[in-house]
C-alpha cells in the first residue's frame, strides 16, 4: 500500500512538468499563406505590399502621360532609396523587387540598375577597358538614363498598453520625374495589427 | 532479526557506493575549470588552449556550450578569428537546437540542476554575438558581420516576448543594439544604424532614472543616433534627440583616416558559488503552503510539480542555490590618447556584473519554487518509505531504501554553478578620429589605487570605420 504512495509521489512529480520530448517539427507552408506569429513586420505583411504597390503602379495614368508626350518611349525607371523610419528593421528589399519585376514583366516601363549593383557594373566596365579585347569592349558614357526615380518610406506607430499593443504600418512609394521633379506617382499601403499577449 | 540486520547494513554500503558514483563533492564549476581560468587570467593562451581541452568536465555533452563558448574566446584572444567563430558558430547552434529533452527534465527533478544541459545566461548569448561580429569584421568579412547584427534583432525579440517586454526585466539588450548600429554604420547601412541606435536609446530612455543595469546612455550613442539622423535627414529625430538630450546637434568633420571604435573588456566576469539556504514549509495567510527561509523569503509552491503529492511530513528542506561572487576589475577607468594629441574617454557600454546579478535575483522567485518543490516532493518520498518501512515490522529492505533516499536527497542536492567565466566584468568604448597611416594610440589604464598604466598599440587606417578590442582580465 504504501509502497503504491511512493510511486504515486514519484509519478506525480514528474507528471506536472511538461514535458515535450518529441523532436523538432518543420512543415513547409505556401508562401501565400497568412501566418502571423509575433505580431511584427512578416512575410505576409510583404507580400501585401508588393501585390498593392505592383498593381497599383501599373495602373497609374504616369505611363500613358509619359508616352503620349514622348512618342510612345517606354519610360526608364530607376529604384532610389526606400527609407526605412519604422520601430524595427525591414528589408524593403522583398517588395521592391516585386515592383521591380512587375515593370520588366509588363514590358511597358523599362528599369536600368540603380545603388551598389551600379557601382559594380561601372567597375566591371572600367576593367574591360583594359582586360577585354577591343571588340567586345563596352563603352563608357552609353548609359541609359532614367526618366523616373521610385523611393519610398515606411512608417510605423505603435500603441501599446499593459499587454495589448496596436502596431500600425504605412509604406509609401512614389515616382518623381527626374527632368522635372513632377510627382507622378504615389502608391501606398496601410497594415494595422492588434496583438494581445 | 540478525538476518535484517545484516541486510540493512549491505543496503547501506551498497547505496553509499553507488551515490559516490553520482556525487562528484561540493566543487563548484569554478573550482574544476580553475587551471583553465588562471591560465586566461595569466593570457597563457596557448596553455588555456590545452588545459580546456583536457578538461574532463567541460568535454561532458551536457556542458558543450560552455565549452564552445570558451573555446571561441581563447582562439579569439589568440587572434585566430576564423577558427574562434567556429567554435562560436557550434555554440550557436547549440543554443538554436535546443529542445527540452524528457531525459534532461528527469535529470533536473531526482538529481540536480547541475546535471542539466547548460543552456546559456540571456546575456552570454548576446556576447556571442559581439565577439563573432568583431571576429568577422577582423576578417574583412562585413555581410557576415552584418547578419549577426541581424541575429542580434532577433534575439532581442525572443527575449522582450519572453519577458512581455517589461521594463522590470531584461527584456532587451541595450549593448547589443548600440553594436548593431555600429556594425551597420560600418557597413554604410545608414538607415538600420539609426533604428539600432534609437532602439538602444529608448531602452535607456524608459529605464528608472535612465539607469539600464549599471549603465547610463552613452555620451557616443546619443551623438550617433543624432548622426545618423542627419546623414538620413530625418529632421524631426534630430531636433527631438536634440530637446531630449538638451544638446544642439554638431556636424563632425570626418578625418581622412576615418574611425575607430575601441571596445575595452574588464576584469572578469562574475563567478557562481554555491549557497545552502534553510527553507520551512508553511500555510500561508490564504492557506495555500509557502516556503519561507529566516528572511522571510516567501515562495510558493510549484503546484506543476507537486501536483497531488501529500507534502504534510515535510516540514523542512535545505536548498543549494547559486549566489554571483564579483571578481576584482584591475582597472577602474581609461583614457585613449590618439597621436600624442586628442584624449578620449573610455565609456561604459555594458555591465556584465550588475546585468548577472540581477538578472539571477529576477529569476530566484521562480527557480526556488520550482527547486523547493522537488525537494519537498523528493523528501515526501523519502519519509513514505521510512513510514512503511516503520508499518511492515521494521522491514530492512524498506528502511535500507529510505536511507538511500535519504542521502540520495543530501548528496545530490547541488546548485548549478556554471556560466561563461572569461566574459568581462564590464565593457567601455569609444570612437576615435584617425588620421591616414599609421596611428600611435596609448591607452592610460587607472588603477583603483590611482595608479596608471599605459599600453600602447599602432592602428594602420585607410578611411571607413574599424574596430579593434582589447581584454584587461586580470
Amino acid at each position: 500500500m504504501q509502497i503504491k504512495k511512493i510511486a504515486l509521489a514519484a509519478i506525480l512529480a514528474t507528471s506536472g512538468l511538461f514535458i515535450t520530448s518529441c523532436g523538432r517539427q518543420v512543415t513547409r507552408v505556401s508562401t501565400e499563406e497568412t501566418i502571423d506569429l509575433s505580431g511584427r513586420w512578416n512575410n505576409s505583411d510583404s507580400r501585401e505590399v508588393a501585390q498593392q504597390m505592383t498593381r497599383q503602379v501599373l495602373d497609374g495614368a504616369w505611363i500613358g502621360n509619359f508616352q503620349d508626350d514622348n512618342n510612345n518611349k517606354k519610360p526608364v525607371v530607376i529604384v532610389g532609396m526606400v527609407y526605412n523610419k519604422s520601430h524595427e528593421h525591414i528589408d524593403a528589399e522583398t517588395f521592391v523587387k516585386d515592383v521591380e519585376q512587375s515593370f520588366i514583366q509588363s514590358g511597358r516601363v523599362r528599369l536600368v540598375q540603380g545603388g551598389k549593383k551600379r557601382d559594380e557594373l561601372r567597375g566591371e566596365r572600367a576593367d574591360q577597358q583594359t582586360n577585354a579585347s577591343a571588340s567586345s569592349m563596352k563603352q563608357f558614357g552609353l548609359e541609359q538614363g532614367a526618366d523616373f526615380m521610385l523611393q519610398g518610406s515606411i512608417n510605423s506607430i505603435v500603441d501599446s498598453h499593459k499587454k495589448k499593443k496596436v502596431v500600425y504600418y504605412q509604406v509609401n512609394l512614389e515616382l518623381t520625374n527626374l527632368q522635372t521633379n513632377e510627382v507622378v506617382w504615389i502608391g501606398d499601403k496601410k497594415i494595422a495589427k492588434y496583438v494581445k499577449n | 532479526m540478525v538476518f535484517n540486520r545484516t541486510i540493512y547494513s549491505i543496503t547501506k554500503t551498497l547505496v553509499l557506493v553507488v551515490l559516490m558514483f553520482f556525487v562528484f563533492g561540493c566543487a563548484t564549476y569554478h573550482d574544476r575549470i580553475t587551471d583553465y581560468y588562471q591560465r586566461m587570467l595569466n593570457e597563457d593562451y596557448v596553455g588555456a588552449d590545452n588545459a580546456l581541452d583536457k578538461n574532463k568536465l567541460l568535454q561532458k555533452p551536457r556542458n558543450l556550450l560552455l565549452f564552445y563558448m570558451e573555446k571561441g574566446k581563447v582562439e579569439h584572444l589568440k587572434g585566430n578569428y576564423a577558427l574562434s567563430n567556429q567554435y562560436f558558430n557550434k555554440a550557436d547552434l547549440v543554443i538554436e537546437d535546443q529542445v527540452t529533452k524528457f531525459g534532461d527534465v528527469m535529470v533536473g527533478l531526482f538529481l540536480n540542476s547541475m546535471s542539466q544541459s547548460y543552456k546559456g545566461e540571456e546575456f552570454e548569448i548576446f556576447m556571442i554575438h559581439y565577439y563573432k561580429a568583431l571576429n568577422y569584421l577582423y576578417l574583412g568579412q562585413s555581410q557576415e558581420a552584418l547578419v549577426e547584427a541581424r541575429r542580434i534583432s532577433l534575439q532581442n525579440y525572443e527575449l522582450g516576448d519572453k519577458y512581455n517586454n517589461k521594463t522590470t526585466r531584461y527584456s532587451k539588450d541595450a549593448f547589443s543594439l548600440n553594436l548593431q548600429g555600429l556594425i551597420y554604420e560600418s557597413t554604410g547601412n545608414y538607415n538600420d544604424a539609426f533604428i539600432s541606435y534609437r532602439n538602444a536609446l529608448d531602452v535607456y530612455q524608459s529605464a528608472v532614472g535612465g539607469l539600464y543595469y549599471g549603465v547610463s546612455a552613452p555620451q557616443n550613442l546619443k551623438y550617433d543616433a543624432m548622426n545618423m539622423a542627419d546623414k538620413l535627414g530625418f529632421v524631426t529625430d534630430l531636433h527631438r534627440f536634440e530637446k531630449d538630450f538638451a544638446t544642439p546637434f554638431k556636424r563632425y568633420k570626418a578625418t581622412e583616416g576615418g574611425e575607430l571604435v575601441v571596445f575595452w573588456e574588464n576584469g572578469t566576469a562574475p563567478i557562481k558559488e554555491e549557497e545552502n539556504i534553510i527553507f520551512t514549509l508553511i500555510k500561508g495567510d490564504s492557506g495555500a503552503l509557502v516556503f519561507t527561509n529566516a528572511l522571510g523569503v516567501m515562495i510558493p509552491l510549484d503546484l506543476g510539480i507537486a501536483g497531488n503529492t501529500n507534502l504534510s511530513d515535510v516540514h523542512s528542506v535545505n536548498i543549494a542555490f547559486p549566489k554571483y561572487i564579483h571578481t576584482k576589475s584591475p582597472y577602474a577607468s581609461a583614457n585613449v590618447e590618439v597621436n600624442g594629441s586628442e584624449i578620449f574617454a573610455l565609456e561604459k557600454v555594458h555591465d556584465i556584473d550588475v546585468v548577472a546579478v540581477s538578472t539571477l535575483k529576477e529569476r530566484a522567485g521562480k527557480e526556488l519554487g520550482q527547486i523547493l518543490t522537488r525537494l519537498a516532493v523528493k523528501k515526501a518520498a523519502e519519509y513514505a518509505v521510512k513510514s512503511a518501512a516503520k508499518s511492515n515490522d521494521n522491514n530492512a529492505i524498506l528502511e535500507g531504501v529510505g536511507l538511500g533516499l535519504q542521502l540520495f536527497n543530501m548528496f545530490s542536492e547541488k546548485a548549478d554553478t556554471r556560466n561563461w567565466q572569461t566574459l568581462p566584468a564590464e565593457m567601455s568604448y569609444a570612437r576615435i578620429p584617425l588620421q591616414k597611416g599609421v596611428n600611435k594610440l596609448t591607452f592610460e589604464l587607472r588603477k583603483p589605487s590611482g595608479e596608471v598604466v599605459k599600453q600602447q598599440v599602432e592602428i594602420e587606417a585607410n578611411g571607413g570605420m574599424k574596430f579593434y578590442n582589447f581584454a584587461t582580465m586580470k
